[in-house]
């Protein structure tokens, strides 16, 4: 069996050799010619662009960045491997994309950064970021990099707009004050998830005072299934606002079908869910990128950890949905993000929430000993908790009254 | 059915001892049928089935580094397709290897974890390889304990056992075993829980390669191998002969499992670094096909499981470079099984027609 | 009583597809033949369904009418699930291959062919592959006016479910029917308890074993279709069906192999599988509700088992090839 079997493969490799010739190995031609300014970039992704969220996100702003770099004379050639899960398959994915040739690998998931860090120390001359997570930049190798955007920013904004539709509603008198419940489908339970549902949540209630949260976590960041059962979920404690930080597109369809509100998370979701959806906030990741790669191209360092707010373009609001959106809104979120642009406004000011009854006065933001509890760097300083200055990845993991975690067990 | 007894068109018979040469020959032959029906999806795809054939060869074994991988893909397979053999051949449907492979990693990783620092480096090793052999073996012994006392339909409970064990990892990922919180990540593990490295694979090659020998030793020339082999032909032969199957039935699931989660153990420990609840990735489904189509001769099962590690981490390729879906690997090893389990009935069986003018025509 | 209210309805939601996968597989295990494939056989449903119904509004542009739509996506993923197990039966009834083995092969194959075609279509078509708000409607409401599913109680577990649901019922009692009411399902049972018996008694084999388990994966198909259109939110879900054909297996066993037990078997499965987002119960960490339907299934299996009642065991032929001239 053996014999017959190798003399078989012996035969279908010589054979593929003698026809494949021109279809392979382009990998390599595209790094020798590097006159051209070409550059050849890997993107490994989570899901694929029918989540119309997360990686859809992604595939928009490798798109918008290729689009920018043809324009400065950098011919950008991408290699997209989809649907990889935040477990081993992650190891392969990178090294196939470091051994197919690309110089600078762009891993899009928080899970996969373990997993790429197996890989680095084989392929020193390549690149590898590992977007929204944070340990690549304290590992010491020149070769790894952070990223990742003050998305709080815009989830604070779309915290207004939700909390100005509330606020309509019980004005005209549809729902009790007491009513106006936020239900929010959180991906996990940790520093990413809380600091945005947490500003989303005071976004909310700086124009809504009654609002309270409750937040469902679903342990995965991307499970249509259990996103639109946790979000009906939600609506059956009796939430009529939905919000979400996971990467599908079903809490949406969740809310329209059950005939209440939502705002969305990395893409305009108002096409989905028509009379649901006010609007959503994502990052504009065409501007990471371009940077990234133009700095690599010029010989210039990429960041080792890059961060960027509302101000540079990084965090972006979808349309407003007129048509549903309380009066006044698009007026209000002009100001809001003129606030925010010059400072007279910050996200997590200390004196507009309480932990336990207090005022949070103290929260660290480094983890330095690798026990995942922080333990340096205070974070708490002039009156509000400073999100994203000492790493891009979030680090508000506090519990603030008002939001009621429905399960912490993920 | 009519009451008159006519030859009917075509009829069937058993053929016995065919030519070898032959029957090497058609089973070459289907895997040529399998890769010609798999150029349909290549097609579909808008691609050129000998450039994309071309790619998954390329993708596999044209560097070292992706032979590297495909063996990588290629160990647990066969680790678990020798598991199953003794199951089979006693016809014992274990289909539950998934599960037994992941409570073997599972109990593998919390020495893995909690221990790393307390013992030296082999002897963690050593902890880890007996802890995932025992956690595999006692789990597919519960099934097989049921089987033998109260005859309970082994494949059905081996199946659920499967998402039983899947279902118990993925809490420990997001419970007790946590790593950042929230984050249902299990740490990597440390330095010291990890195989070597021999030629840039993972030793667990060596150990495969040892099993596939001492299980062909084990099955053809032991007291134990015999007692499968009786039990498989019959059972109630096996009663007759004074066999205690119920016992045997128990000590060949328990070696099969120990086997399973040997491969958990080498999968966590030697490529994986950390446990998931997908750490099996469905190598118990398609082991058990490995074992069957190898007629559960450990040599046969090296060169089957090389095969469909070509066409998995060759698939990869095919999608980075032509953009080819690489569930195609899937499709191509589906076909693949459907046309060599196909193969073994023209070699079993003679088909004989009725030509018209009476006389029989045997093909 | 509330919690329990939208448990029930919000379960019926994941039931209806498992119950589409399960009286499948009951049809199919009535004649004898295991059929592990519905794992690839619902994968493969999910992905033609959508291709069906997508293709339809992409050729029909705004004309695309819902009724015809769902007709569509059904009879493609009845086609796909049909084509699937007629592989099975092939080499199973006529070749005479491992079931076993079939079955997972089959898994494999349809696994890979559903991943294959939805993601083809992605590409192809440059972005993502969804169905318009208009059809998401049509294939994800109730057919019942809002007044009935107001009712208090009655209403939400009765009423505020899709057409798929209703039609899912319809079959396991037309199922029921036809096992246990005609001349022709009393013989495919008979099938299925001894083929010899039922050969020397005249009956088809071949023919029964063919229609029940061709049928039968058509009808497994369409709860991966049912999946896609309602669960999913019409868009092509990589990942999302894994695991699903292998929890209707489960079901076909919870049920005791009886077509009527399907309809409270996958509410009861169905709800099992969201509990954690529902229900606390003390002691057992939320994470591990997710197992509950197979553990709940190996205890059915074993208690049946023990007590050998013989109207509660499996086919007494399943998984068995029937090979008359060994006969």
């Amino acid at each position: 069996m053996k014999k017959t079997l190798s003399v078989l493969f012996v035969l279908i490799l010589a054979c593929s050799f003698v026809f494949a010739g021109g279809a392979g190995e382009t990998g390599t031609s595209a790094a020798a010619s590097s006159d051209t300014k070409t550059v050849k970039v890997g993107l490994i992704c989570i899901g694929d662009e029918n989540d119309q969220g997360y990686t859809y996100n992604f595939i928009r702003g490798r798109d918008e960045a290729t689009q920018m770099l043809a324009e400065e004379g950098i011919n950008v050639e991408w290699m997209t491997i989809y649907n990889i899960g935040e477990d081993a398959s992650c190891i392969d994915a990178n090294i196939e994309a470091a051994e197919e040739g690309c110089q600078i690998i762009i891993n899009n998931s928080y899970g996969f950064e373990p997993f790429m860090l197996e890989v680095v120390d084989d392929y020193p001359e390549i690149e590898f970021i590992s977007c929204t997570n944070c340990a690549s930049v304290f590992d010491g190798r020149e070769n790894t990099h952070n990223a990742f955007a003050n998305i709080y920013e815009g989830r604070y904004i779309a915290g207004v707009v939700a909390g100005m539709k509330l606020q309509q509603m019980i004005d005209e008198g549809q729902i009790a004050p007491e009513e106006a419940v936020i239900g929010y489908v959180g991906a996990f339970s940790f520093a990413e998830v809380i600091s945005g549902f947490t500003s989303y949540f005071l976004g909310a209630r700086s124009v809504c005072p009654s609002v309270t949260m409750k937040v469902m976590f679903v342990g995965s960041w991307s499970d249509a299934t259990a996103e639109s059962d946790a979000a009906l979920a939600l609506i059956d404690e009796g939430c009529v606002m939905i919000s979400q930080h996971s990467d599908n597109t079903t809490p949406a369809t969740a809310a329209q079908s059950r005939g209440v509100f939502h705002t969305g998370y990395n893409n305009d979701m108002t096409g989905i869910a028509p009379d649901a959806s006010l609007i959503g906030t994502r990052i504009d990741w065409g501007i990471y990128f371009s940077e990234a790669i133009r700095n690599y191209v010029n010989g210039e360092p990429i960041p080792q950890d890059w961060c960027a707010g509302m101000a540079e373009g990084a965090v972006v609001m979808t349309p407003l949905n007129e048509a549903i959106a309380a009066p006044g809104t698009a007026e209000k979120i002009a100001e809001v993000e003129a606030a925010l642009a010059d400072g007279s406004l910050e996200v997590f000011d200390t004196s507009t929430f309480t932990v336990g009854g207090q005022e949070l006065t103290h929260a660290f933001a480094l983890d330095t000993d690798g026990d995942f509890t922080a333990d340096s760097e205070e974070a708490v300083y002039d009156g509000a908790f400073h999100e994203s200055e000492f790493q891009s990845a979030p680090y508000f993991t506090v519990q603030i009254d008002g939001i009621q975690w429905l399960n912490a067990a993920y | 059915m009519s009451e008159e007894v006519r030859t009917p068109l075509i009829r069937l018979e058993k053929r016995s001892g065919m030519d070898k040469k032959k029957v090497w020959a058609i089973r070459v032959a289907s895997i040529l049928v399998a890769l010609i029906l798999g150029c349909i999806p290549m097609i579909i795809s808008g691609n050129n089935p000998f450039s994309a054939y071309g790619v998954i060869i390329q993708g596999s074994l044209s560097r070292p580094v992706y032979i590297r991988q495909t063996i990588k893909i290629a160990i647990p397979l066969l680790g678990c397709a020798l598991a199953i053999a003794p199951c089979f051949k006693m016809r014992f449907w274990n289909i539950g290897a998934e599960g037994q492979i992941t409570i073997g990693a599972m109990c593998a990783t919390y020495f893995a974890l909690y221990w790393y620092d307390k013992v030296p480096h082999v002897v963690l090793l050593l902890i880890m390889f007996l802890a995932a052999v025992i956690g595999g073996g006692i789990w597919a012994l519960i099934p097989a304990f049921f089987k033998a006392k109260w005859n309970t339909n082994e494949t059905l409970f081996t199946l659920m056992m499967n998402y039983i064990a899947i279902g118990i990892v993925a809490w420990l990922q997001g419970g007790p075993w946590e790593g950042r919180k929230g984050s249902q990540l299990i740490p990597m593990f440390n330095d010291a829980a990890r195989l070597p490295d021999v030629f840039k694979v993972h030793c667990g090659w060596i150990v495969v390669l040892v099993l596939v020998v001492l299980m062909y030793i084990y099955m053809n020339k032991t007291k134990q191998g015999y007692e499968i082999a009786v039990i498989g032909d019959s059972v109630n032969t096996a009663r007759y002969a004074g066999m205690n199957v119920g016992q045997i039935m128990m000590r060949t699931m328990f070696i099969s499992g120990a086997i399973s989660g040997l491969v958990g153990f080498l999968t966590v420990s030697g490529a994986n670094y950390t446990l998931f609840s997908g750490v099996a990735d469905g190598v118990g489904f398609t082991a058990i096909t490995v074992a069957w189509l190898s007629q559960l001769n450990s040599f046969a099962m090296i060169a089957i499981s090389m095969m469909l590690a070509v066409l998995e981490k060759g698939a990869n390729t095919l999608q980075t470079r032509l953009q080819v879906p690489a569930s195609i690997s899937d499709i191509i090893t589906g076909i693949l099984l459907f046309t060599m389990l196909s193969c073994e009935f023209f070699i079993n069986y003679r088909i004989i027609f009725r030509s018209r003018t009476g006389k029989e025509e045997k093909v | 009583m509330n919690t329990l209210v939208t448990l029930i309805t919000a379960g019926i939601t994941f039931g209806t597809v498992l119950m589409y996968g399960t009286l499948g597989e009951i049809l199919t295990e009535k004649s004898g033949n295991l059929n592990l494939g519905v794992e690839g056989i619902m994968y493969m449903g999910g992905a033609f369904g959508l291709a069906g119904a997508f293709y339809y509004e992409k050729a029909a542009g705004a004309a695309a009418a819902g009724p015809v739509a769902i007709i569509l996506a059904l009879l493609a993923a009845f086609a796909a699930g049909c084509a699937a197990s007629a592989i099975y039966s092939f080499l199973t009834i006529t070749l005479r291959t491992n079931q076993n083995v079939t079955g997972l092969a089959l898994s494999i194959f349809g696994t890979g062919v559903g991943q294959f075609v939805g993601e083809l279509m992605r590409v192809k078509e440059g972005g993502y592959v969804a169905l318009s708000n208009n059809l998401k409607n049509a294939f994800a409401s109730s057919i019942f006016p809002k007044g009935l599913i107001d009712i208090p109680v009655a209403g939400p577990i009765l009423f505020s479910h899709t057409i798929f649901f209703y039609m899912a019922v319809i079959l396991a009692f037309a199922m029921w029917y036809y096992l246990s009411k005609t001349r022709s399902g009393m013989y495919l049972t008979a099938v299925g308890e001894s083929p010899a018996t039922s050969d020397a008694a005249g009956i088809n084999i071949t023919r029964y074993k063919y229609l029940a388990t061709i049928i039968g994966g058509g009808i497994s198909a369409i709860g991966g279709m049912v999946y896609i259109v309602t669960t999913a939110g019409c868009v092509w879900n990589h990942e999302g069906l894994s695991g699903v054909g292998w929890l209707a297996v489960a079901l076909v066993i919870f049920c005791l192999w009886r077509p009527l037990n399907a309809i409270w078997g996958s509410i009861i499965f169905g709800s099992m599988m969201i509990m954690y987002l529902r229900v606390a119960l003390p002691f057992i960490p939320t994470q591990l509700y997710k197992i509950l339907p197979y553990v709940v299934t190996v205890i059915v299996l074993v208690i049946t088992s023990m007590r050998n009642s013989r109207d509660k065991q499996p086919p007494a032929s399943l998984g068995l090839n029937y090979f008359r001239e060994e006969r």
